[in-house]
């Protein structure tokens, strides 16, 4: 059995609003980078709109993952904070073990996607295929090794903060350093996603730590459609 | 050293070089405004014209390229797309 909720009671759906919000900055993100592919031609842009499209499924998988969690569990929230879901009907569980590996799945299909991207690999084919090994492992070994997921997402994301930070230090561009804030939000809530089991406070602090980096995705998707 | 221009970038040039000129422009003026060679100049003005996005008028004997709708959309999502590479940095 997976463990199934990681939140304090009273953030049960706050969760799922952080996660809707989120979806709607990736999606927005995902249609300027086809929008940008289709008028340049340039290839890819269209692994970029795939990535963050993947990413957007992520946050739609993790959204409903919390809504029939947190719904099939309110008849047994007096067991306690950290419910583990043995009283939910094994359809349900099953429902929820296929939504939690979908989540995992497109959210280290869409951040490689995007890794890829911005190191430009000249041996891109290769990269592909470790990268999809290792997605494929990080996803369904999610139920014997615990924080896997968390762990090589974490991973990924730094490398990507990487890129954005040695991009600061060369060209001083300011639009960068705000990349890197938002990348290294996200990396920072991965790390927290890690702590969840050794309190529910970890899980209320790594969604803030994800909303923030989305948060400063917007702003910069902001830039790309404003006027000025 | 300086970067090989894109097909998309070098049309860019010409339809910005029009629009800065008050959206008419004399042939050559958009050849030494957009820093071609004659021979390029003719190539990717038939492409702007076969697309719409200029028209050519004639006015007391000389020959005007006027940019149209589709040249000024074209330029405003260049630009748009340009703010996207430089916001991701992509």
């Amino acid at each position: 059995m997976i463990r199934l909720v990681f939140s304090p009671d009273w953030f049960f759906n706050i969760d799922s609003l952080f996660e809707f919000f989120s979806l709607i900055v990736t999606v927005l993100i995902s249609l300027q980078a086809f929008r940008t592919w289709k008028f340049t031609g340039e290839k890819k842009y269209r692994i970029v709109g795939l990535s963050f499209a993947s990413i957007s499924l992520s946050l739609l998988f993790k959204a409903l993952t919390n809504v029939t969690v947190y719904n099939s569990q309110t008849v047994e929230r007096t067991i306690g904070r950290f419910i583990v879901t043995y009283h939910t009907s094994y359809q349900i569980y099953l429902f929820i073990v296929v939504l939690i590996v979908l989540y995992r799945l497109f959210f280290l299909l869409g951040i490689w996607g995007f890794f890829n991207i911005v190191y430009q690999s000249k041996d891109r084919h290769q990269l592909w295929v470790t990268g999809i090994l290792l997605v494929t492992i990080a996803t369904f070994l999610e139920t014997e090794t615990l924080f896997m997921f968390h762990i090589i997402a974490a991973v990924i994301l730094g490398f990507i903060v990487k890129y954005y930070l040695s991009i600061c230090t060369t060209r001083k561009d300011r639009c960068m350093k705000k990349m890197a804030m938002a990348f290294s939000l996200l990396l920072l809530s991965q790390i927290s996603y890690i702590f969840t089991s050794l309190s529910a406070e970890m899980y209320v602090v790594a969604e803030a730590f994800q909303l923030l980096g989305f948060i400063f995705l917007l702003v910069q998707y902001y830039k790309t459609v404003s006027k000025k | 050293m300086s970067v090989r221009r894109t097909k998309i970038e070098i049309i860019n040039d010409m339809l910005s070089s029009i629009q800065t000129k008050g959206g008419r422009i004399k042939p050559t003026h958009l050849m030494y405004k957009a820093n071609l060679s004659h021979k390029l100049l003719n190539t990717y003005l038939d492409d702007l014209l076969r697309n719409e996005m200029v028209k050519e008028v004639r006015q007391k004997n000389y020959k005007y390229l006027i940019i149209t709708d589709k040249g000024h959309d074209f330029v405003n999502e260049f630009r748009r797309v340009k703010k996207f590479q430089e916001s991701f940095g992509i």
